[in-house]
């Protein structure tokens, strides 16, 4: 089921009434059957897939918790490789087969394995790294293993974070499905701003710049610097409006029931440099990587080369968790090697005071800099493949002129149209600080109520009357 | 609780009124010939063009032999003049991308009245597998009455046909947008320009069928059996091409059952041989003037042959 779909629009309110009205002891019960029905919407069967990860490490925790030493680090490791196996076959079996039959047939050896034909089980990436955290977490002791298994099932499968996260750790939410929430003005009136702001962001601007962004990314050969480069910061927006959005949804949707998931999100393309970028997209799965990944690798307590190594490595494997393809290897990498360069730029001081720069002007400078760097990451990152990113940054940095015409659906939308989608993405820029701010409550109004309820009013009319209602999924969601 | 209901309730009197205000200023001013909305909203459609003019020569006085229902291919493929030069007076009732919820509910609200004689219902693949936006916007933009409009919103319970219905009341007073030039009379219109090249292979071979509409295709045939209605289902000369045997089959298997059901006549001339690609056609699957022509002539032939219409003098 999709946030933006008629049937969420029945399935949230209803949920959300009966999980007031229903006794707090089986409240687990009634989240637990609405998170199945939830996913079920997309492929019903694969439930099963989430159902053996959800065996393994319930278990796997109550093991781990009950034993000591060696035995210990060894139900961790099986726990991590069976629920990574799960992982490896749905998402990255073909990529390897692919890659192995390039390689067979690039040095003549007549042999090849044949493709899984398989879906990829919706938000897997998200619920198996969840499942990941809980096991972690119950093994540095951080964590007491969950001995109620519907309570365990519904911290993976909690319907508003189970599809493209934020990606929870077990402090935060495992503890909430004990309490009892009675409704609550606060936190409804905050969950709805969330859910208002999110789906604005969602169905008016990503999904209307999306028709511009897939014209000219689909078939990139010829169309020239201009029209590739406005695509793709298009891209950078659209993505950012995608995922934001879908993050906001979810914390709301949980924070009208009065659960309390991270935030996702903090305006990271006004980041006036990489690793801030990185402390503000995308947080829930950063600081997963930095946790679980980049802290036992020996994090900056090792030697300058090691610890660069690290990111590199780090932001590699982030980069395939986005998809099996070398593009997004590529594009974390890329991110990565930002990183490596900045740290060594960083004992400058002229640049070390210019990324932490408190002037207002000099701020906006570096982070219109710092935004061409993450675009650039985002060519590879929307590009269909490796030849196609080459394919438009040769075009963009050689400003060759368009070669053919433009793509039909472009000649479709027509200028005036084109010419709005520009307005809007150039408007959301302006309004997204503000907003943001807004809707987390930390930004002051003159008559604060009846400003909110023009504003938040506002927004809810140009979503039902701008609101691309076609069919387009969330970018996340085949993560 | 009062709280959160009082708040709700004035959150959503708000954005009514901002939604209906807003409705209002992007649909009454125009840029560049076309209101505002059209450019902002990519599914809304064009005011005006064939089917507008189409509803302009339909009135209830109206007593054709024959009604056509069905999409461009009915529009441009069913010519009245061939049809009067054989004593036999045809109304074109087809329209831009027409699915069969959308012949249903033209039918009910005006074409049924008339008690045509005969109604050919064109029997065109693509129709019956998009999602069909395309015509339900268009028709709630277009259609004679209000009435008829909302007839679509209530069948199709989706924002965007909301939206179109709002751009439809609030606009009333702006000009036709769109235009048909090459519109001939009685829902007819005319090209006469020629394919230059034959066309490539037909790559998807699979039908996939859009259960809503086939399902509207089985209500209406049930709604002019009730009504005991003289109907046949037409299939209209396709250009030949590679592969589209294999997928025309595998769309008959899809709708030759509800066929079968109402045991309705259905002549099948997409294969027949005589039609070429750059004499009779003028782009995909559309026929030109000279195609149309040798099309009717064949289709009247068979119907007076096999008893299903007789024509009387003019």
């Amino acid at each position: 089921m999709l946030f933006n779909s008629l049937e969420f629009l029945i399935f949230f309110p209803v949920v959300t009434a009966l999980y007031f009205l229903c006794p707090h002891q089986w409240r687990w019960l009634l989240l637990l059957v609405a998170s199945c029905v939830f996913y079920m919407f997309f492929i019903p069967v694969y439930i099963l897939i989430l159902l053996v990860t959800i065996l393994i490490d319930y278990f796997a925790g109550i093991w781990i918790e009950n034993s000591s030493g060696r035995k210990k680090k060894q139900y961790l490791w099986i726990s991590i490789i069976s629920t990574c196996l799960v992982l490896f076959v749905f998402k990255y079996y073909n990529f390897f087969i692919g890659n192995f039959n390039g390689v067979a047939d690039a040095i003549g050896w007549n042999y090849s394995l044949d493709a899984l034909k398989i879906i990829l089980p919706i938000g897997l990436s998200f619920h198996t790294f969840q499942s990941l955290s809980y096991v972690v977490e119950v093994y540095r002791g951080n964590q007491k293993a969950e001995k109620h298994f519907g309570v365990y099932s519904l911290y993976v499968m909690f319907y508003p974070q189970l599809v493209a996260g934020p990606i929870e750790r077990p402090q935060n939410i495992l503890h909430q499905f004990y309490e009892k929430h009675k409704p609550n003005y606060e936190d409804f009136s905050l969950g709805i701003k969330y859910m208002i702001w999110g789906l604005f962001k969602k169905v008016v601007i990503a999904d209307n710049l999306s028709a511009v962004v897939n014209a000219y990314y689909d078939s990139p050969e010829g169309q020239g610097f201009i029209p590739l480069a406005i695509a793709s910061y298009l891209f950078a927006i659209q993505i950012y409006c995608d995922f934001s959005g879908y993050s906001d949804m979810a914390i709301g949707a949980a924070r009208v029931m009065g659960f309390r998931l991270m935030e996702n999100f903090n305006t990271p393309y006004v980041s006036t440099s990489i690793r801030e970028f990185w402390g503000r997209w995308h947080i829930s799965l950063s600081t997963w990587f930095r946790d679980y990944l980049y802290i036992p690798l020996g994090g900056n307590r090792v030697s300058e080369a090691k610890m660069n190594r690290n990111l590199l490595t780090v932001f590699a494997v982030s980069g395939f968790w986005h998809g099996a393809n070398w593009t997004f290897v590529i594009w974390g990498a890329l991110h990565g090697i930002y990183l490596v360069l900045e740290n060594l730029l960083r004992k400058l001081k002229w640049f070390s005071d210019l990324v932490s720069t408190k002037k207002k002007w000099l701020r906006i400078i570096v982070a219109f800099i710092i935004f061409q760097f993450v675009v650039l990451g985002w060519i590879f990152f929307r590009a269909n493949s490796v030849a196609d990113a080459w394919s438009i940054i040769r075009q963009i940095v050689t400003l060759s002129p368009p070669k053919v015409n433009m793509p039909g659906e472009i000649g479709r939308i027509g200028s005036y149209g084109l010419a709005f989608k520009y307005l809007l993405a150039f408007g959301f820029i302006l309004i997204d600080p503000l907003l943001h701010k807004l809707t987390r409550g930390r930004l002051k109004l003159p008559f604060e109520r009846p400003m909110k309820f023009a504003i938040y009013g506002t927004l809810v009319a140009l979503i039902v009357l701008l609101g691309f209602w076609g069919e387009v999924d969330f970018i996340y969601f085949q993560f | 609780m009062k709280k959160i209901v009082t708040s709700g309730l004035i959150l959503l009197v708000v954005s009514t009124l901002v939604y209906v205000l807003a409705s209002f200023v992007i649909n009454n001013f125009s840029i560049a010939n076309r209101r505002a909305s059209q450019w902002m909203i990519p599914y809304l459609q064009r005011k005006g063009g064939q089917e507008k003019m189409m509803f302009n020569d339909w009135t209830d006085k109206k007593k054709p032999d024959i009604i056509v229902l069905g999409s461009s291919h009915a529009y441009r493929g069913y010519d009245p003049r061939e049809f009067d030069k054989r004593g036999l007076a045809l109304f074109n009732g087809g329209t831009s991308s027409q699915h069969s919820l959308a012949s249903y509910l033209l039918f009910e609200n005006y074409f049924a009245q008339s008690s045509a004689p005969l109604y050919i219902i064109d029997l065109y693949e693509a129709i019956y597998s998009g999602e069909g936006m395309e015509c339900t916007t268009r028709m709630i933009e277009n259609v004679k009455d209000d009435h008829t409009a909302f007839q679509f919103v209530k069948q199709e319970p989706d924002l965007r046909c909301f939206n179109a219905y709002m751009s439809r009341l609030v606009s009333k007073r702006m000009p036709d947008e769109a235009e048909a030039k090459d519109y001939v009379r009685d829902g007819y219109c005319s090209k006469t320009d020629s394919l230059k090249e034959d066309l490539p292979e037909v790559t998807v071979k699979e039908f996939e069928p859009n259960e809503k509409m086939i399902h509207y295709l089985d209500v209406l045939l049930t709604e002019l059996d009730k009504r005991k209605l003289n109907y046949i289902m037409v299939s209209h000369p396709q250009p030949p091409r590679k592969g589209y045997d294999e997928f025309h089959n595998s769309f008959r298997k899809v709708v030759d059952p509800i066929l079968n059901a109402h045991h309705v006549k259905y002549i099948d001339y997409t294969q027949t041989p005589g039609f070429i690609t750059t004499q009779h056609f003028f782009d995909l699957n559309h026929m030109n003037q000279s195609g149309v022509t040798m099309f009717n002539s064949m289709l009247i032939d068979t119907l007076e042959k096999s008893g299903i219409i007789t024509p009387h003098a003019n």
